[in-house]
């Protein structure tokens, strides 16, 4: 049984997420480090359960993008907190590595940030390379972080090309068999992602993550 | 009111700021603030609000929220700040009433209020739609410019040029823009309706190099050129670069102001807000003589969403109760052409904006998907309704939306593809087709039944 300090410690760090009081997040977790509790039941029972019930709230329509943004970051100050003190385990289950970006041209991010979001809130070590991002520089970013999976955004009728070019730069580089590329944003389509032989292709941030998580299966299985 | 130059130097000088702290760290909270401090509740049951009160605390709230947190620079990581007196100053000095187009078809932009009973503008196109080749783009826009209550026209964005794929930022897409102009005139001509102006004349052009171009060639001085923003209250060099060669050549600015529902606003209430900051950052930074709010949302891809119609609604009340700088909204929809349900779409947003105090601008489908997903039905539909409205109370109007969101909200989850311009139009005559036609005549019979009295006779069949 759990004492009622610690019960009540982990629940103030849950209500923090759910009560969009992001600030407060690393001070609990400080002051729970202080009263002596384990690092791990913070991060699973405080900072995971936290930001799952944000992810629950985003799904239900009751707090937007901007919410998951800060509970992504709260998370993270919680995590720095932890990491020095877990004797060089790591402190979360990475799944894996994804490189995301919007591709030359494009500057619209809000979908981009959204998936990027919810990659890191279900586990994934995302490097976000923002927008206006060149075919190379996903495909050297990728090689450099020892990525699994691009993620390549595109909201335009004539940007959508350069998901193309993504592809095609991997190919040249002899590396399209190292990385699953999965491709979305507003004007892009199924059809479109079978025709530049993308791996996937997502209509929603959730797609993304469902997406993400069957290749790192098959990447397992193999 | 403040120059373009005195912008721009605050843009270079002003207190530097990195993006994400811009973002997080400054609008975001103050627009959760800012909510509080007004009282400001969405109310879905009222999808076209008439509380003169409420859209005059948006209003106010709106003003706070860009002396708080100021205008981002993107290229320069700085903000730009305003005086409460230089907001006072450009609502005051603004532009208004501006002309559209030329000779018999130039066309005044008027300045509506709430329940107005002068009639609204209308904007009817394809609106940056993309189009897969020269047959349908000159059809359809010729279709759009015979509309009889069209008193501009928007383009569709050309995809491609002699067949080879247009990329954003190539020398493709200074030759696509320049001939987007040029086509879109010359459907005027074929329309017989030479002079009716083009509103945001290059659809085809993603970059500042592309708007200028087509410009600089092709359009009228009395053509439109639409600029637009980053994200939530910023700019950037390649939009100001567009409006440095507008201004010098003496050229109407509609200035787009997008919020989306689920970004950095929030929800809907936060959205309206920072729609009513964007009205003076319209005027200030874009030098827009007229607003273009193109409200969006993070899941439904249309702004005929009840979130959309109250937010956009409640933001054009409280600017057009304060200012005489008028609104063109931009209307776009979920479901494609032939569906019947983007017809009702249309007619939702069209009601709301219109008793609102707004002028309409009918584009594509939000998403813009697939090329050729477009029809001259539904900006006419648009237009039929936004008439037969006008001088109608917000009471009234609002029990008719909500009549209307019945028919097509449950459907928006998923809302079918539609048909092409080639499939529902005969491209020769650019008539519906049978089953097209019959969509048109379901939903203004169904609209009577709601108790709408359309102003005009049918136009198709
Ligand atoms: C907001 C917006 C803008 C803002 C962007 C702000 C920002 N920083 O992001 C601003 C004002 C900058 C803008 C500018 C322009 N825009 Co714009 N914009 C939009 C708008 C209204 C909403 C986009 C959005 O954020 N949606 C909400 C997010 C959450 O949705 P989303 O991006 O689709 O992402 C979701 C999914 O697609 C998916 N997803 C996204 N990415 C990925 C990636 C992967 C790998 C996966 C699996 C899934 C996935 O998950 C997300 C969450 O569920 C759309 C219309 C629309 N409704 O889509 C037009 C739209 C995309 N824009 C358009 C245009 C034309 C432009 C401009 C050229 C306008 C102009 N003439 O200046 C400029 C171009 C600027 C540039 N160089 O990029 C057109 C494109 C048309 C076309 N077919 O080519 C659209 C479709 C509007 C239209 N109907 O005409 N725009």
């Amino acid at each position: 049984m759990r004492d009622r300090q610690t019960h009540e410690l982990l629940a103030n760090v849950v209500a923090a997420f759910v009560g969009a009081e992001f600030d407060q997040v690393p001070e609990l977790v400080q002051r729970g480090l202080t009263a002596g509790l384990e690092p791990q039941v913070l991060l699973d029972d405080g900072l995971v359960a936290g930001i799952r019930e944000v992810g629950e709230q985003f799904r239900r329509g009751q707090v937007y993008l901007p919410e998951m943004m800060l509970a992504a970051e709260a998370w993270q100050a919680g995590i720095d907190l932890l990491e020095p003190l877990m004797a060089g385990r790591p402190v979360q289950q990475v799944k894996g590595k994804v490189v995301i970006g919007t591709v030359k041209g494009d500057i619209h991010s809000l979908g981009k940030n959204i998936v990027t979001t919810l990659l890191k809130t279900a586990g994934y070590d995302v490097v976000d390379l923002g927008v206006d991002v060149p075919a190379s520089r996903f495909v050297a970013k990728a090689v450099e972080t020892r990525a699994e999976i691009i993620a390549v955004c595109a909201l335009m009728t004539t940007t959508m090309p350069q998901q193309k070019e993504v592809i095609e730069h991997l190919l040249a580089a002899n590396k399209r068999e190292d990385f699953y590329v999965m491709v979305g944003g507003a004007c892009t389509t199924q059809e479109w992602a079978a025709q530049i032989k993308a791996d996937g292709y997502g209509a929603t941030a959730a797609d993304a993550v469902a997406l993400a998580d069957g290749y790192l299966n098959r990447l397992k299985r193999s | 009111m403040l120059s373009n130059l005195e912008i721009y130097r605050r843009a270079a000088t002003g207190e530097i700021c990195s993006e994400k702290d811009y973002d997080l760290k400054r609008f975001v909270p103050a627009v959760r603030s800012l909510v509080r401090k007004y009282g400001v509740e969405y109310d879905p049951e009222t999808p076209v609000p008439s509380d003169d009160n409420l859209a005059d605390r948006v209003w106010e709230a709106g003003r706070e929220l860009i002396l708080q947190v100021g205008v981002y620079c993107v290229d320069t990581e700085r903000i730009i700040r305003f005086e409460p007196i230089e907001l006072d100053q450009a609502i005051a000095q603004a532009p208004r009433e501006v002309v559209v187009g030329f000779g018999q078809f130039a066309r005044r932009i008027p300045v509506r209020r709430p329940e107005s009973s002068i009639a609204p503008f209308f904007s009817l196109g394809a609106c940056g739609g993309p189009v897969s080749s020269d047959e349908v783009f000159m059809s359809l826009t010729q279709a759009y410019a015979e509309l009889p209550y069209a008193d501009a026209v928007a383009s569709p964005a050309m995809t491609h040029v002699d067949g080879l794929q247009i990329v954003a930022g190539s020398p493709l897409e200074i030759e696509g823009c320049i001939r987007t102009v040029l086509m879109t005139r010359e459907a005027t001509r074929r329309a017989h309706r030479f002079g009716l102006g083009i509103a945001n004349t290059v659809a085809t052009g993603v970059r500042s190099q592309g708007h200028i171009a087509g410009n600089a060639v092709a359009a009228h001085p009395c053509d439109l050129m639409e600029v637009g923003h980053t994200a939530d209250l910023k700019t950037d060099f390649d939009g100001m670069s567009k409006i440095a060669y507008m201004q010098r050549q003496g050229r109407t600015i509609l200035g787009g102001t997008g919020v989306v529902i689920g970004g950095y606003a929030g929800g809907p209430a936060g959205a309206a807000i920072s729609l009513c900051a964007y009205h003076f950052f319209a005027i200030l930074v874009q030098r827009a003589s007229i607003v273009h709010p193109y409200v969006s949302h993070f899941r439904f891809q249309t702004a005929a969403n009840r979130d959309v119609i109250w937010t956009t609604s409640l933001a054009i009340q409280a600017s057009t109760r304060h200012s005489n700088v008028p609104i063109l909204q931009s209307g776009v929809y979920s479901a494609g052409p032939a569906t019947g349900i983007s017809l009702y779409e249309e007619a939702a947003m069209a009601a709301s904006c219109v008793a609102a105090g707004g002028s309409v601008e009918v584009g594509p489908t939000a998403s813009a998907t697939r090329s050729d997903y477009l029809s001259p039905m539904e900006p006419l539909f648009a237009a039929e309704v936004g008439r037969s409205v006008v001088g109608m109370s917000r009471k009234d109007v609002n029990v008719l939306v909500r009549k209307m969101l019945d028919q097509y909200e449950p459907r928006l989850e998923a809302p079918p593809l539609g048909l092409r311009y080639q499939e529902c139009f005969d491209m020769e005559s650019r008539q519906p087709r049978a089953e097209t036609l019959e969509h048109y005549r379901t939903a203004r019979a169904a609209l009577r039944e709601m108790g709408l009295e359309f102003r005009d006779p049918p136009y198709y069949g």
